[in-house]
């Protein structure tokens, strides 16, 4: 796939993307050395480099993902796994944040709980979420997960103001009107939304769900998965 | 956390020092102490070479050598990976893992840069406890023993985990499936389905119905799989046996020219595609599989002379034996020192010249091949009868009729084989001569296993032995043959008890045959029968 002046894009977007993951590797175990070594001088700068790298990652997961899905390249790896390992696997991810941001994170999950989705595409879109959450959080975060009728749902509930009206308006059942214009939010949730939909049993597609009904008093963020 | 990485030996493989460095530091921060590492994919194959890793983690992306893919295809090829093993790809991105799918050379899991040592520490751990709880199934297979291996399976499921259920179901299946039994085999593939439609299991139901010879409807559940998940490359490959098997070439070239737009990383899905595009002369297509195969053998262990001379042949029958002069001379750097790669490039050369108008030096090049293949034993099938064909077109018909004549004989249970023979000598003009030797060689066949199977009968075990080693000497690559030998000696072992070099020569024979691609039902059967026994000998010892 070559364009008029002969650039290979595909292969040069791939090369690029491997470069800047190598970059983000070293710049996390960096963060992550300093935590150990400094969290005490500096907490709040390095809270803020370990978001900012985060988030970086996430941006460049989802575009590789949604291109390839523009492109017909991608389908989802749907298989059974434990809700308990996924739950694990977004805790490692984001670990560091909540250490160094001393948030309280629960997890609720039954822990025979089973599902069937992609277990990767799963667990970063929930880190995504996550490390939007922990902005927003005034010190807890709670995670669960839960069989609810014909779906497996997971929750992201926070204690922080809750989602601003306009979120609330555009973000339910249907993934198409999540509004990209809301900024980085906006994307990641345009991202899970669109993942979501692609884990489909029979006529049951996979949703998300915004509201502010938080046990705790904030957002609430739920992945349906049928 | 279960898993002590103390005791474990880790090899880190990883082009980016700085990256390796920062993945060794989280292991030695785990306890790991026995870590070594390797910058690239050759280096790594020497240490595993030397001794056995319990975990290897191996980057994707080694820059210029083998990426991390072809590097385990070699690793699994050579057996340089224990069963138990745990290989971790790591990739840059989520999608590499699709498109680098390959059947049978699949990484325990893919895990995606950056990752945090707790990350990495989890997915050990995940995979580490997985190994745990089916290695004594793999250990069984790793054997060969499959009738335990389905005891230990079974006993697992009784145990009605929910949690391990289904890739219990899923082993059980395979194993099934390697014991020819397919009812069983589609007994647990619907189980699953019942449940969910997942695609590994209706995958599983379209192989057992490829071997039932059932290829229509093998063919609906392929489909069906790539409605659903069109990045599951494997299905592309099975779908192309599978109209192969029914002589629609065009379909097969078709459904893989899909799979190498998706994914032109796979080496053996470019060279059977250049193969099926070659035989039905689709010249353009086997041109570009060529040179992708060519292309992606220079890290490979499938590199492959073969694909040389096919990318020579086609720039010949298109008229530009300039392009196919310079292939040659690429083939022969490539290949020094190995005759076989020297015939194929003199076939060539012999068109080659005579197409650029130089008859003399062809024919020089000819006599050269004719001397130089009379010195060669056991020639790769495609290639005796493409030097056979060049034989015939040199005017040497005493040559070319002794070298169909032993390919005949000798591939008689290859469908497939001797359909091309009956195409090349069909646009020589001797189909009549060709199907009298076709069925001679069929009578000739029977006669001998006739033969065998009565000395057998008579009580004397050691003349039929004897007489089919004989007739195999005559025909080395005759699976029917080799496979009968190992029929004989299991009977012989059942009734007059085991000895340690009769095993061993049964077992020869299973794997020859296995390695010439001897027929489904036949090999399940006796590998069963040969399982059996071990296991009746492992019970007595």
């Amino acid at each position: 796939m070559k364009t008029t002046n002969g650039i290979d894009f595909p292969s040069i977007l791939a090369f690029s993307v491997h470069e800047m993951k190598n970059s983000l590797s070293t710049i996390s175990e960096l963060i992550q050395n300093f935590a150990k070594q400094n969290a005490l001088q500096h907490p709040k700068e390095l809270a803020q480099l370990e978001f900012e790298a985060n988030r970086m990652n996430n941006s460049l997961m989802q575009l590789l993902i949604l291109y390839k899905i523009d492109e017909a390249k991608f389908c989802p790896d749907i298989d059974e796994h434990l809700v308990s390992e996924i739950l694990n696997e977004v805790l490692a991810q984001q670990n560091t944040l909540f250490t160094i941001n001393g948030i309280d994170l629960e997890i609720n999950c039954p822990e025979d709980l089973l599902c069937y989705c992609d277990f990767n595409l799963i667990s970063n879109a929930l880190s995504t979420v996550i490390n939007n959450a922990q902005r927003y959080s005034k010190g807890r975060i709670l995670l669960s997960a839960a069989r609810e009728d014909d779906y497996v749902c997971f929750h992201i509930e926070d204690d922080g103001n809750g989602f601003p009206g306009h979120f609330l308006t555009q973000g339910s059942a249907d993934n198409n009107t999540v509004n990209l214009n809301t900024g980085s939010t906006g994307l990641g949730l345009f991202f899970v939304a669109t993942i979501a939909g692609m884990h489909i049993n029979g006529a049951k597609k996979g949703m998300i769900k915004l509201s502010n009904d938080s046990c705790m008093g904030g957002a609430k963020f739920s992945l349906l998965l049928p | 956390m279960t898993i002590n990485l103390k005791t474990q030996k880790i090899l880190v493989v990883e082009d980016f020092s700085i990256m390796r460095k920062a993945i060794k530091e989280m292991l030695f921060r785990a306890e790991a102490r026995n870590v070594a590492e390797a910058e690239n994919a050759n280096v790594a194959l020497d240490q595993m070479a030397k001794e056995k890793f319990d975990i290897i983690l191996c980057d994707y992306n080694l820059g210029t050598g083998k990426n991390g893919q072809q590097m385990l295809e070699e690793a699994k090829y050579r057996k340089l990976l224990p069963a138990n093993a745990l290989f971790i790809m790591v990739t840059a991105e989520q999608t590499q893992s699709m498109v680098l799918s390959a059947m049978d050379n699949k990484p325990d899991d893919y895990l995606t840069k950056p990752f945090n040592s707790q990350q990495l520490l989890g997915r050990i751990e995940k995979h580490f406890n997985r190994k745990q709880f089916f290695a004594e199934i793999e250990l069984a297979i790793e054997k060969n023993n499959i009738p335990q291996a389905i005891v230990l399976c079974e006993n697992l499921l009784a145990q009605k985990d929910p949690r391990t259920l289904s890739p219990l179901q899923k082993i059980r299946a395979e194993l099934a499936i390697k014991a020819g039994d397919l009812q069983t085999a589609a007994y647990y593939y619907q189980e699953v389905l019942n449940q969910r439609e997942l695609v590994w299991a209706r995958m599983g139901l379209g192989v057992v119905a490829f071997h039932q010879h059932d290829i229509d409807l093998g063919i609906m559940h392929f489909q069906k799989v790539l409605s659903a998940a069109p990045m599951m490359m494997e299905t592309y490959d099975w779908l192309a046996k599978a109209y192969e098997l029914q002589g629609k070439h065009a379909e097969a070239q078709e459904i893989l020219l899909k799979a190498v737009e998706l994914s032109p990383q796979a080496i053996l899905r470019q060279q059977k595609l250049a193969n099926l595009a070659d035989k039905s002369e689709n010249l353009d297509v086997a041109r570009v599989a060529y040179k992708s195969a060519i292309k992606l053998g220079e890290h490979s262990v499938h590199k492959s002379s073969g694909d040389f001379s096919g990318l020579a042949k086609v720039y010949c029958k298109n008229n530009d034996p300039k392009e196919a002069v310079k292939v040659i001379a690429a083939l022969r750097k490539e290949f020094q020192n190995d005759p076989e790669a020297e015939l194929r490039a003199l076939t060539q050369e012999v068109a080659i010249f005579k197409a650029q108008n130089n008859p003399d030096l062809s024919a020089e090049t000819y006599a050269h091949l004719a001397e130089l293949s009379a010195k060669v034993e056991h020639l790769p099938k495609d290639l005796a009868l493409d030097i056979a064909k060049t034989h015939q077109l040199n005017g040497n018909l005493e040559a070319a009729q002794e070298l169909i004549d032993k390919l005949i004989i000798n591939n008689i249970d290859d469908e497939f084989f001797i359909n091309d023979v009956r195409s090349m000598n069909k646009t020589l003009g001797h189909e009549d001569q060709t199907e009298i030797l076709i069925e001679r060689a069929k009578k000739e066949l029977i006669d001998i296993n006739n033969q065998g199977v009565n000395l057998f009968k008579q009580g004397k075990i050691a003349e039929a032995l004897d007489y089919l080693s004989n007739a195999a000497e005559k025909m080395p690559t005759n699976k029917t043959i080799i496979l009968n030998m190992a029929t004989i000696l299991i009977q012989d072992m059942k009734r007059n008890g085991l000895t340690k070099e009769k095993l061993l020569k049964s077992n020869d024979c299973i794997k020859k045959a296995t390695n010439l691609g001897a027929s489904y039902d036949r090999l399940t059967h006796i590998r069963m029968e040969f399982a059996k026994l071990t296991e009746a000998r492992n019970l007595n010892s």
